[in-house]
């Protein structure tokens, strides 16, 4: 568990915030954290498999929400499970899983290169609303299509700020947390925040009127 | 009345509401999965094809389970274990880097090469391959380039992941 983060309610920069329904910290690897990883490093199948499970959606999402697409996603995710496999015998246990993770999956991003198989992203969150007919299709169209704008306009932000962006939104990281994965001081967080926080208004002003 | 919303706080929820959390496809784990295969498989071959002309050492490990305080050459560098072993027991053991403790020789053409990770003691006995092989509960063995080996723990749980290392290797 990231340093400072509880269950419940977090304080994050001076503010309550509500946590992600999904977000896991508090549950991850958390009393059989050693035990599971001891596992892991022994190769027992089944740990593997007890901590992709935990840590799936985080690692995915991740992926999906700086890179934009499904396909990269995939593969920024298989990249980041194999590097976490391959070298779970340097994992200490002396830092946060928990950070060690976030910090295998935010350097594969970073490296990540665009491959040029991208789908459209339209069509991705079109394919989303036919999935899910209980809801009303018109409504969820229309709140897709806004959320596809706002994905693609942080998409084309500089890697370093949509990293924290992706930190900070996805996964509700506070400052100290986001600068101890990315290796800068909290004060840079916050620049780089604020910096994308003034592109995307400029850019999405758009949206904004809408409402 | 309500305070009018900042730009900020608008563009947080944008933001919070655009980018959540979402599930990872089902199809994630195969792909990982796969992905590890070829390097099991190819490992899988080696080991079939391996155990045709292997020696056996089991009876060494057996009647020898020697402790990693009673090795003869003491080094972590798999290069200056390999020069030792070629020097001592006319054998060349290509070594990784990694958990390595030392060697021993064992008998004039069969050597040990000691490790120890976590706390765990193992031993890898190499030899030419001129004695029949046996198999034993708790031992890995295959053959290369004209040598058998045969890779030995206390606890066989750890063997598993050791072979991967050195049968791969």
């Amino acid at each position: 568990m990231v340093a400072g983060m509880v269950s419940g309610d977090l304080e994050i920069s001076g503010r309550i915030r509500r946590p992600h329904p999904s977000n896991c910290f508090g549950m991850v690897l958390d009393a059989n954290d050693q035990e599971v990883i001891e596992a892991c490093r022994r190769g027992e199948e089944d740990a593997i498999r007890a901590l992709f499970e935990a840590n799936k959606d985080r690692v995915y999402s991740i992926a999906l929400r700086y890179s934009g697409d499904r396909a990269a996603a995939m593969d920024i995710a298989q990249d980041t499970f194999v590097k976490l496999l391959s070298s779970i015998q340097n994992f200490r246990g002396s830092a946060s899983f928990d950070s060690w993770l976030y910090r295998i999956v935010v350097n594969t991003c970073l490296d990540y290169k665009r491959s040029g198989r991208r789908l459209i992203p339209f069509l991705d969150g079109l394919l989303d609303v036919v999935a899910t007919p209980a809801e009303n299709a018109l409504n969820r169209l229309v709140r897709s299509e806004r959320e596809q704008t706002v994905q693609e306009i942080v998409a084309k932000l500089r890697p370093e700020q949509r990293i924290v962006v992706v930190l900070r939104y996805t996964e509700g990281l506070s400052y100290d947390e986001i600068a101890e994965i990315v290796g800068c001081s909290a004060g840079t967080v916050a620049s780089r925040l604020n910096r994308a926080h003034k592109i995307l208004e400029r850019r999405l002003a758009h949206l904004r009127s809408e409402r | 009345m309500n305070k009018p919303e900042t730009s900020k706080q608008w563009i947080e929820q944008e933001l919070e509401q655009s980018l959540r959390r979402v599930a990872a496809p089902q199809d994630l784990w195969d792909r990982i999965h796969s992905s590890q295969q070829p390097r099991i498989r190819v490992r899988t071959r080696f080991m079939a094809w391996a155990t045709v002309p292997v020696v056996m050492l089991v009876a060494l490990w057996g009647s020898h389970p020697r402790s990693n305080a009673a090795i003869q050459f003491r080094s972590s560098d798999p290069g200056e274990i390999r020069a030792w072993v070629r020097a001592n027991a006319d054998l060349d053991v290509p070594l990784h880097d990694g958990n390595l403790a030392g060697a021993s020789i064992v008998s004039p053409r069969t050597v040990e090469i000691a490790y120890r990770t976590g706390g765990h003691e193992m031993s890898l006995f190499v030899s030419d391959a001129a004695a029949p092989v046996r198999a034993a509960v708790g031992t890995i063995s295959w053959s290369a380039g004209g040598q058998a080996y045969l890779l030995a723990c206390a606890e066989p749980q750890y063997l598993k992941s050791c072979a991967l290392c050195h049968v791969g290797g």
